[in-house]
């Protein structure tokens, strides 16, 4: 049987119209299936990502604050990751992927001879999570926080805002030091 | 990525707006559609897998469908497929084998005016089920801080459920051959909690971790009459 264009409806001769067209898209999207986005970061282990707040009662959102000078060592390793670093608000730290806690001695700034006892010690409690990102990059360390322990000398509280720590910027917990209002 | 979702919003848009156009013009139509359906069943097999086997060889895809007529405009769909991944390397040793299927309904936005215009606009809806298994002999992490950790994750089985929102077109560039691409989008609905590892690739879902919301499916259909 033949086609009878001629008594064919205006979709129809659209569709025909348009057929050459779905053609050149078949073929034309078939590009961007073969187009490889992957962007490889150099990380394996993604840190902690901490910062530093007063908060403020009458406020919406908690200030952020700045320490005058904070160091910053894991405990159990001798390599310092802050050497009492100026201006600091937000700081990153690396967990350990070969256990289920990581301890980090914050140092706070006073006197050679009793800065040893400025002190505070900040334990992470997590799982970690090997995660394959691509073929390319390999596994990653992601983590997922179950609880952070401190000790009291210079801060007042910790809360964990983001308990997933995995490959994006956000904030994982906030420190609230103990603060004199009228130093602000 | 923009400019990616600009074009597939173009697409989109381009390719409804001519469907409902030609719906617009059916209305003043004055030809009957006193045609009767001629069973048929159309096998499509998914060629992405193709294009997508060229950058990440490790992941290997087969994808089939079938589908057919059941009212006017509307065609029943069974989907299935299954999937391997396999990569050895310095620091780690992956593997993954699982399948999927899916069924649902699609409905054709261009209507058929008679029995010859085979040309599909389609909008449709998928139930989906994945089920694979998979495990990673060794891997190594680098931490310069607290130095390497390695592992292994044993073998694991993980299922996943979803729904998918499906529209496409296809056309018939031969008699009875069809070529068609169609646009998914997935809404997660179960899977299995707390997995020893994510997957890596979720078959007939895409990467476990990554996937995108919007993927696209190019496809050769052939029509069998029954």
């Amino acid at each position: 049987m033949k086609r009878n264009f001629e008594k064919k409806p205006i979709s129809y001769s659209i569709a025909l119209m348009h057929k050459p067209l779905f053609i050149i898209w078949f073929l034309f999207l078939l590009l961007p299936s073969c187009i490889n986005e992957e962007i490889c970061e150099d990380v394996s282990t993604v840190p902690v990502r901490i910062g530093f707040y007063f908060d403020d009662q009458d406020a919406d959102q908690p200030i952020l604050l700045a320490f005058d000078s904070l160091k910053v060592q894991g405990l159990g390793n001798d390599s310092i990751i802050y050497d009492y670093r100026y201006n600091v608000s937000r700081i990153e730290l690396p967990l350990n992927s070969n256990d289920q806690s990581s301890t980090f001695l914050f140092y706070y700034p006073g006197p050679p001879e009793i800065a040893h006892l400025l002190v505070d010690t900040v334990q992470f409690f997590y799982e970690v999570n090997p995660t394959l990102i691509s073929m390319e990059c390999g596994f990653v360390s992601f983590f997922e926080l179950i609880e952070v322990k401190h000790s009291s000398f210079f801060i007042d509280s910790i809360a964990i805002e983001d308990k997933l720590i995995i490959n994006n910027f956000e904030e994982h917990i906030k420190i609230f030091p103990l603060v004199d209002i009228d130093d602000l | 990525m923009k400019n990616i979702l600009k074009y597939f919003l173009w697409l989109i848009l381009t390719t409804f707006s001519v469907a409902l156009y030609a719906q617009d013009e059916n209305k003043t139509d004055t030809l009957e559609r006193d045609f009767e359906i001629k069973p048929f069943v159309r096998l499509g097999l998914d060629i992405s897998a193709i294009g997508r086997s060229i950058y990440e060889p490790e992941v290997r895809q087969f994808e089939f469908s079938l589908e057919s007529e059941i009212l006017r405009d509307w065609f029943l769909n069974l989907e299935g497929g299954i999937m391997q991944v396999r990569s050895e390397q310095e620091t780690f040793s992956y593997s993954s084998n699982g399948y999927f299927i899916r069924t649902g309904a699609d409905v054709n936005l261009l209507g058929r005016p008679d029995e010859f215009q085979n040309d599909l606009v389609l909008l449709g809806l998928r139930y989906a089920y994945s089920f694979l298994q998979h495990e990673s002999p060794y891997y190594f992490l680098e931490n310069p801080y607290w130095g390497e950790h390695s592992g292994s994750i044993r073998q694991t089985s993980y299922h996943t459920h979803w729904v998918e929102l499906v529209a496409g077109v296809r056309t018939e560039a031969f008699n009875n051959l069809f070529l068609g691409w169609m646009l998914r989008t997935r809404i997660p609905l179960f899977r299995t909690r707390e997995p020893d590892i994510e997957p890596y690739y979720i078959p007939g879902f895409g990467h476990g971790k990554r996937s995108s919301p919007i993927s696209i499916h190019f496809s050769v259909y052939y029509r069998f009459g029954l």
